[in-house]
C-alpha cells in the first residue's frame, strides 16, 4: 500500500512537470528580461551602454565576469545568506560530531603520499588563491577558489597523522565572516546603504578595479576554505 | 537601516566563533539591541540593498506587516535569551543565527532572498533539533526541508521565467494566469514543511518531543510565526489569493488528523507537537478566506497560540511527571493550556469567537463545525494532562525526589507570559491591533507594490 501510495505520487509529481515544460522557452531563444538586460549592460541606473574589456571606465559595476557582477554586487546580500548557510551547516558537523575521541592509526603513510603533498600543495594553494583573487575578471570566485584551498588542506590531513588545523580554521572563519560583515557595515557608515560599493570601480577588466568586489571575494575565498577545512577535521577527528 | 537587524546579530555570531562559551552572557543584550532598533525605525521604508533600486537588487521592506511581525518575533527572542538554562552551550551560535535569518525572512522583499533567509533558518532548524541526540527527527526533517527547499526554488525559478524578476512587488503585479497554475503549487510544496500541512508535517513530532526545552519553544513559536508571515505574504500579496481554495482544504484536513493523532497520544511533549501542527491548519485554513477580517482573526488565533505554546513546551519539557514540587509552574501551564482550548475569559477564546464570527459572516459552515469537532478533542486531551499532571498517581518516591525545582527566572518568565494570557482573555486590544496591522498590509497589496516599486 505505502509503495503504491508513493509511485502514485511521483507519478503525480511527474506529470505535473511534464506539464509545466511548455512554459520553459526553447533552448537559446530565450527572451532576457528588463532585469537580466541591465545586469549584462550594466544599466541598472541607466548610465550603461556599450561596454568595452580593458577601455570603459568608472562604470556602475566595474567586473569583467557577469557572473560575479550579479552574485558580489548586484546580490551581494543573497551572497552573504549562502556563506552563512555554509558557516552554520560547519558547525551543525562541529556540534553533532563533538565528543567523538580522534582515532591514530599508529603508521606513518604512504611514501608516495608524503613526498607528493610536499610538491602539490604549494601548487593547490596558489592555483586556489588565484581562482579567488582573479574572481572578477575570470571564471571562478570564492567559493571554488576556497573549495580547492580544502582540497589541499583535506591532502595535509592525510599524509601527517598529527596535523591538527581546527583552532586556525575557526579563527580564520570568524575573522574573515565578520570582515564580510564590517564591509557591508562600512557602506552603511559611509553612503547609508548596506553593502554598497563604496570604492571607485575602474577599468573593466584591471585586476585593481571594480571597487570591493574582489576584496569580498577574498575574504568568501577564506571563509569557505577555513570552514571546509573545518568540515573535513571534524570528520577526520570521528573514528 | 534594517539591515542592521540582519547584520548585527550574524557579526556577532561570526566574530564569537572561536569563543563560544562567552556567547551566552550577549544573547540577551543583542535580542533588546534588535527589539529597541525596530520600535526606533520609522515604518513605510524600504532599504535598497547595495543601492540597487527596486527590481534589480534586493529590498528589504518594513511595512506594517513587516514591522509587527518582526516586534512579535523579537520579543520571543528575547524571553528566550533571558532563560539561559535551555540554551545548551553549542546552540548559542545557532540562536543567534537563527535570529538573523528570521528577521532577514519577515524583512525582504525578494523571491530568492526569502529562499536563502529560508534555508539559514532551517539549517539553523536541523541542528537545533538534533540536540538531546535526537538525530532520527532530526534526518526526518532535514530531508523532508532540504526537498521541500527544492520545491520553493523551483518556484522562485518559474517565477522568474514567468516576470523576468525575483521582486515580490513586481512579480505581484506582473505575474500571468499561466504561471499562476504552477508557481503557488510549487511554492505551497516548498513551504508546507515548515508550515506543517498534515502530510508533509510527519517530522514535527519527533523533533519537538526531542526532550530539549529550546527547540520546540523557537520552532512553534519565532520559527512558525515567521513562516506563517512568510507564507501570507507570498499568498496573499504576491499571488493574490490564488490557490487558496486548495490550501483550505489541506488545512481543514490537517486540523482533523492532527487533533486525533494528539489524542491518542502517551507523551505530553508529541501531544503538544501534534496540537501545534492542528492550529497551523487551522490558522492556515481561516486565512484561505482571503479577507481583511478573517486574516485579523487568523494571526490573531496565531499569536495567541504561539503566547500558549511557548509556555507549554518549556514547562513540558523541563518538568518531570508532575507538579508537586513546582507549584508556580503549574499555575502557568494551565493557564496557557486553558487558553489554548479556548476556555471563555482566557485568550484563546477571544480568538476562537472571532474566527467563528469571521466565518459565519462569509456564510462558511464547514470551517465552524471542525474547529468546534477539534475544540471537544483539545478539552479532552488537555483536561487529562491537567489532571495527570496536577494528580499524580503511583508516582514513585524516588522519583518524586529526583524532581528538580526550577530556577526563578524560567518561573518568573513563564508567569508573565501566563499574565499576559489572562489580561489578552480580558483586554484583547493589544493582540488584535498587531494582527489588524499585520492583515491590512498584507492584503492591501496596491500600497505595497507603489511602496516598493515607487509612484507609478
Amino acid at each position: 500500500m505505502r509503495r503504491f501510495l508513493s509511485a502514485l505520487i511521483v507519478l503525480g509529481l511527474i506529470m505535473f512537470f511534464i506539464s509545466t515544460l511548455p512554459l520553459i522557452p526553447e533552448f537559446g531563444k530565450a527572451s532576457l528580461s528588463k532585469v537580466s538586460r541591465a545586469f549584462i549592460d550594466k544599466d541598472v541606473n541607466g548610465n550603461g551602454g556599450n561596454i568595452q574589456y580593458g577601455v570603459s571606465k568608472d562604470l556602475e559595476n566595474g567586473a569583467a565576469n557577469v557572473v560575479t557582477s550579479i552574485v558580489v554586487d548586484y546580490r551581494s546580500f543573497d551572497t552573504l545568506g549562502e556563506v552563512t548557510v555554509l558557516f552554520t551547516s560547519a558547525l551543525g558537523v562541529g556540534i553533532i560530531l563533538s565528543g567523538y575521541k580522534r582515532k591514530k592509526f599508529g603508521r606513518e603513510p604512504n611514501f608516495i603520499l608524503r613526498v607528493s603533498v610536499g610538491i602539490l600543495l604549494p601548487l593547490i594553494l596558489l592555483f586556489g588563491a588565484y581562482v579567488f583573487i582573479h574572481g572578477h575578471l575570470t571564471p571562478g570566485g570564492g567559493f571554488p577558489g576556497g573549495t580547492i584551498i580544502a582540497a589541499g588542506i583535506l591532502l595535509l590531513y592525510l599524509s601527517n597523522e598529527e596535523f591538527d588545523l581546527s583552532k586556525t580554521v575557526k579563527f580564520v572563519e570568524g575573522i574573515s565572516g565578520s570582515l564580510y560583515v564590517i564591509v557591508g557595515l562600512l557602506g552603511l557608515a559611509v553612503s547609508g546603504v548596506f553593502l554598497i560599493n563604496f570604492l571607485p570601480t575602474g577599468v573593466v577588466g584591471n585586476l585593481f578595479s571594480s571597487g570591493i568586489v574582489p576584496i569580498i571575494y577574498i575574504l568568501i575565498g577564506f571563509k569557505v576554505g577555513a570552514e571546509l577545512s573545518g568540515i573535513v577535521a571534524e570528520l577526520h577527528r570521528e573514528g | 537601516m534594517s539591515a542592521l537587524l540582519i547584520a548585527v546579530p550574524l557579526l556577532i555570531a561570526f566574530l564569537f566563533v572561536p569563543l563560544k562559551n562567552k556567547i551566552k552572557y550577549i544573547l540577551p543584550f543583542v535580542a533588546l539591541f534588535s527589539l529597541i532598533l525596530i520600535l526606533k525605525l520609522p515604518i513605510e521604508q524600504v532599504n535598497f540593498l547595495g543601492g540597487w533600486k527596486a527590481p534589480f537588487g534586493i529590498t528589504l521592506v518594513l511595512d506594517n506587516s513587516s514591522y509587527y511581525s518582526l516586534i512579535v518575533v523579537n520579543i520571543i527572542f528575547f524571553l528566550l535569551s533571558l532563560i539561559p538554562q535551555i540554551i545548551e552551550k553549542d546552540l548559542s551560535l545557532i540562536f543567534l543565527i537563527l535570529m538573523a535569518s528570521i528577521n532577514g525572512l519577515i524583512l525582504t522583499g525578494d523571491l530568492f532572498n526569502s529562499f536563502v533567509f529560508l534555508e539559514i533558518t532551517s539549517v539553523a532548524a536541523y541542528i537545533l533539533s538534533s540536540s538531546k541526540r535526537n538525530y532520527y527527527g532530526a534526518f526526518k526533517y532535514l530531508i523532508l526541508g532540504s526537498i521541500a527547499g527544492a520545491f520553493y526554488l523551483l518556484g522562485t525559478l518559474y517565477s522568474y521565467i514567468g516576470t523576468g524578476s525575483l521582486n515580490l512587488a513586481d512579480i505581484s503585479k506582473n505575474i500571468n494566469s499561466e504561471f499562476l497554475a504552477v508557481v503557488p503549487i510549487l511554492i505551497f510544496i516548498g513551504l508546507a514543511v515548515e508550515t506543517k500541512i498534515f502530510p508533509l508535517a510527519g517530522w514535527v513530532p519527533d523533533v519537538y518531543a526531542s526532550g530539549s526545552a529550546l527547540t520546540p519553544a523557537i520552532l512553534a513559536t519565532g520559527v512558525t510565526f515567521s513562516m506563517m508571515y512568510l507564507f501570507g505574504r507570498i499568498f496573499i500579496t504576491v499571488f493574490h489569493g490564488e490557490f487558496l481554495n486548495v490550501v483550505y482544504i489541506f488545512g481543514l484536513i490537517t486540523v482533523v488528523v492532527a487533533e486525533l493523532s494528539a489524542l491518542k497520544q502517551d507523551n505530553l511533549l508529541r501531544a503538544l507537537s501534534f496540537s501545534s501542527i492542528a492550529q497551523a491548519g487551522l490558522f492556515l485554513s481561516v486565512i484561505s478566506m482571503n479577507s481583511y477580517e478573517s486574516l485579523t482573526a487568523g494571526y490573531f488565533h496565531l499569536l495567541n497560540d504561539i503566547t500558549a505554546k511557548f509556555v507549554l513546551f518549556i514547562i513540558a519539557a523541563s518538568i518531570g511527571k508532575s507538579f508537586i514540587k513546582n507549584k508556580t509552574t503549574g499555575i502557568a501551564f494551565s493557564i496557557a493550556s486553558f487558553s489554548l482550548i479556548g476556555f471563555p475569559l482566557f485568550a484563546g477564546f477571544r480568538s476562537k469567537l472571532l474566527i467563528l464570527k469571521t466565518a459565519f459572516l462569509n456564510q462558511n459552515y464547514i470551517l465552524p463545525i471542525i474547529l468546534l469537532f477539534a475544540t471537544i478533542i483539545e478539552i479532552a486531551y488537555v483536561l487529562r494532562w491537567n489532571i495527570k499532571l496536577w494528580y499524580p498517581d503511583n508516582i514513585l518516591p524516588q522519583e518524586k525526589e529526583k524532581t528538580q525545582k526550577l530556577s526563578w527566572n524560567v518561573n518568573l518568565i513563564l508567569l508573565i507570559v501566563a499574565l499576559v494570557i489572562i489580561v489578552i482573555g480580558f483586554y484583547p486590544d493589544i493582540y488584535l491591533k498587531i494582527a489588524q496591522n499585520i492583515a491590512s498590509g498584507l492584503t492591501n497589496y496596491r500600497a505595497y507594490v507603489t511602496n516598493v516599486l515607487g509612484g507609478m
